[in-house]
């Protein structure tokens, strides 16, 4: 059964919109700036992939709710869908409306008395609950997954999952994040961010800025979008997924994880490793990060790797939201034909050169998008072109 | 779709009476109910554990009685776990200081502990998994859609058996959420703990899992009784689980697992029921538990 993508929103640090975000990732801009959403004075880094939010909503939903409903949106829009009652939700995040949890507990230390309505909202499942709202529908089933920096990919993989059983024909998958101090904190303690530029994959990386955004895509079964007269963009042809127990923090030095997941996503795919044209990288610009994840691609691909990129040089790292903004930018590579250039790049890594340098030879056909996470999660997708 | 074999379960029930101290000291202290020290006695030692937040005691305590109740080979085993409020104990832990201090305060001994599924991956760790593994988010109805994540992975063969769990701990921060939302004053008595599931598809277990039911969400108190009216609409005239007392200690996810337990527990033999799981925040679902010589509606999928 083909699982067709019909719709793409997204949200990023770039711009409002899927095909915004695309220009100015192709044309080699960044959406890193310095951060206002809480005053950063006294942590390591400055800067993150911020979301101006112009005007200020005049409701009292969190940042998150606001990042999801506009990509959904787009998404429906170009899928020439109304959501109705019973459509299933497969979306993901790690911290949904953090920020006013924060604001609850300095309520408690500064002796105020604490908004009902933020505590309510600051549960992550409350920004699907604000999507039904706003957009008039009742769910389905509504699954939320937070695995860490993998859980958007994974969210697309359940999605998959459910379309593959018949357990759906139709449904919303996508993965929503919001910048919040207690995470930003939790990074900036470990040293993972950076104050300078990322470099994926560079000799000289020296860590990650964090981001936010959400991406929302329509999936459906190939017979439901040809029964309504739904143009498909691409193929979601593969999902892998597997643990890696190493460390909660760091990935194991061999990539092992990684690696089952993307063969298991090309096996499902029905294509050998050597089809994929393009990856899509997790690629955080971290020492731990990269090496492991180019073993990880070296067990899988050999020593001739296929074009790889990080976008998070562009976006930051968008957490619970990455796996899926980085599928929506892999499907534009296999709708446009471009791969956008790889931000930050001074030195690669040895070996690397060629896999985040080269111009396509051709347009892509077949592209992955992998993603790796805290607490050992690995998922990888496999898209391929109409 | 594939019934599910229900093989074992685990438990770290909330058996002790205690009192939380408030974020406010001159406030009365809440009263919940605790897991008992000595019923994880045995995560202080482990070296990935001895950091890890109580969840994750709780939640390995749970898994491990499965897999030893049931012992499957662990290299297809996958891992599903149902968390409400998740590692509050270590979120408020690493942040109150930096409100307190400042960002020198920020501390790594807890920060990745403060993720959703930080819990999961030591369970993982410990039991040596590296399957597939999932963290959901949600109330008591969340463990539904664990369970239907798992029947999803042994439908595809991404698994051949799965351990389905549900864990929660307990914080000042959320029962002060749960106090200005009103919740205590309803009665509710907060809980922590886990529970865990292991499941198959072995079509002669004993007990099988046929139906999962995953309703409407619901934000307002008359949304709630639809939602759950929704959902016991597909009971039909077979027998239903009853409901717990409204005093009966809560802790979400944990307490969705342990109602399964009890009711499969008192499955008779040739005979099904349905077990209710009406969600506290927002969720509502059910699922039918079916005794062995029974036959098997594997056609009855719902979703309400």
């Amino acid at each position: 059964m083909n699982v067709v993508i019909t719709g793409l929103g997204l949200v990023s640090p770039l711009a409002t919109g899927v095909d915004a975000t695309w220009s100015r990732l192709v044309a080699g801009e960044h959406g890193l700036r310095p951060l206002t959403v809480f005053d950063p004075a006294g942590y390591r880094c400055h800067r993150a992939g911020e979301i101006p939010l112009t005007p200020a909503p005049r409701d009292r939903a969190p940042r998150a709710s606001h990042f999801l409903l506009a990509a959904a949106c787009e998404a429906l829009a170009q899928a020439r869908l109304q959501p109705f009652d019973g459509l299933p939700l497969c979306l993901s995040t790690t911290a949904g409306g953090m920020e006013f949890g924060e604001d609850f507990l300095r309520g408690f230390l500064e002796n105020r008395r604490p908004a009902l309505a933020k505590i309510a909202r600051y549960h992550p499942r409350q920004q699907l609950l604000d999507l039904e709202r706003t957009l008039r529908f009742r769910a389905g089933p509504a699954h939320l997954i937070s695995n860490s920096c993998a859980s958007g990919a994974n969210a697309l993989g359940h999605a998959l999952d459910l379309l593959h059983t018949g357990q759906a024909e139709i449904l919303l998958a996508g993965g929503y994040e919001a910048l919040n101090e207690l995470v930003f904190a939790g990074f900036d303690c470990l040293k993972a961010v950076t104050d300078e530029d990322i470099r994926p994959f560079d000799v000289h990386r020296s860590g990650l800025l964090l981001g936010e955004g959400a991406a929302v895509l329509v999936l459906e079964t190939a017979t439901h979008a040809a029964r309504r007269g739904a143009a498909p963009l691409v193929t979601l042809a593969g999902y892998g997924h597997a643990t890696d127990t190493h460390h909660i923090t760091q990935p194991a030095p061999a990539g092992e994880a990684l690696a089952r997941s993307l063969r298991a996503a090309c096996t499902r795919a029905g294509l050998a490793p050597a089809a994929i044209d393009y990856v899509n990288a997790h690629g955080t610009g971290t020492p731990a990060n990269d090496p492991a994840e180019l073993a990880g691609y070296h067990a899988v691909f050999g020593p001739d790797l296929p074009l790889i990129r990080s976008t998070k040089g562009a976006t930051g790292h968008t957490l619970g939201a990455a796996g899926a903004i980085e599928a929506v930018l892999a499907v534009q590579t296999l709708r446009t034909g471009a791969v956008p250039p790889q931000l930050g790049l001074r030195e690669p890594i040895p070996g690397m050169e060629t896999a985040l340098r080269a111009a396509p030879a051709r347009p892509p056909r077949v592209v992955a998008s992998t993603n790796l996470g805290f607490g050992g999660s690995n998922a990888a997708l496999v898209f391929t072109a109409q | 779709m594939t019934p599910l074999a229900l093989l074992a379960a685990g438990s770290v029930p909330a058996t002790v009476a205690a009192a939380l101290p408030r974020l406010r000291p001159d406030a009365a202290p809440f009263a919940v109910r605790r897991v008992a020290p000595e019923a994880t006695q045995r995560w202080q030692r482990e070296p990935r554990l001895r950091r890890a937040s109580p969840i994750a005691h709780f939640l390995a305590e749970a898994c491990t009685q499965a897999v030893e109740a049931a012992p499957v080979p662990r290299e297809r085993l996958g891992l599903v776990v149902a968390y409400f409020t998740g590692p509050s104990q270590y979120s408020r832990a690493f942040f109150q200081p930096v409100l307190e201090r400042g960002p020198t305060a920020a501390s790594p001994a807890y920060f990745p502990d403060t993720v959703y599924n930080a819990s999961l991956s030591h369970v993982a760790s410990v039991l040596g998994l590296n399957g597939p593994a999932y963290a959901l988010v949600g109330d008591e109805a969340a463990f539904v859609s664990a369970l239907t994540v798992a029947r999803t992975w042994l439908t595809l063969g991404t698994a051949d058996h799965v351990l389905v769990a549900g864990a929660e701990e307990l914080d000042a921060i959320a029962l002060e959420a749960y106090a200005a939302a009103g919740w205590l004053r309803r009665g509710f008595l907060p809980a922590e703990g886990a529970a865990a599931l292991l499941v198959g598809r072995e079509p002669d277990a004993a007990i099988q899992i046929t139906d999962l039911v995953e309703g409407p969400t619901h934000r307002t108190p008359a949304e709630a009784r639809a939602a759950h009216a929704a959902v016991a609409t597909t009971f039909g005239s077979e027998p239903v689980f009853p409901p717990d007392p409204a005093t009966t200690p809560r802790a979400f996810t944990a307490s969705a697992g342990w109602c399964i337990q009890a009711a499969a527990r008192q499955l008779a033999a040739d005979s099904a029921l349905w077990v209710p799981l009406p969600g506290h925040d927002h969720g509502s679902a059910a699922l039918r538990l079916c005794s062995r010589s029974r036959r098997v509606n594997v056609e009855s999928d719902n979703q309400t």
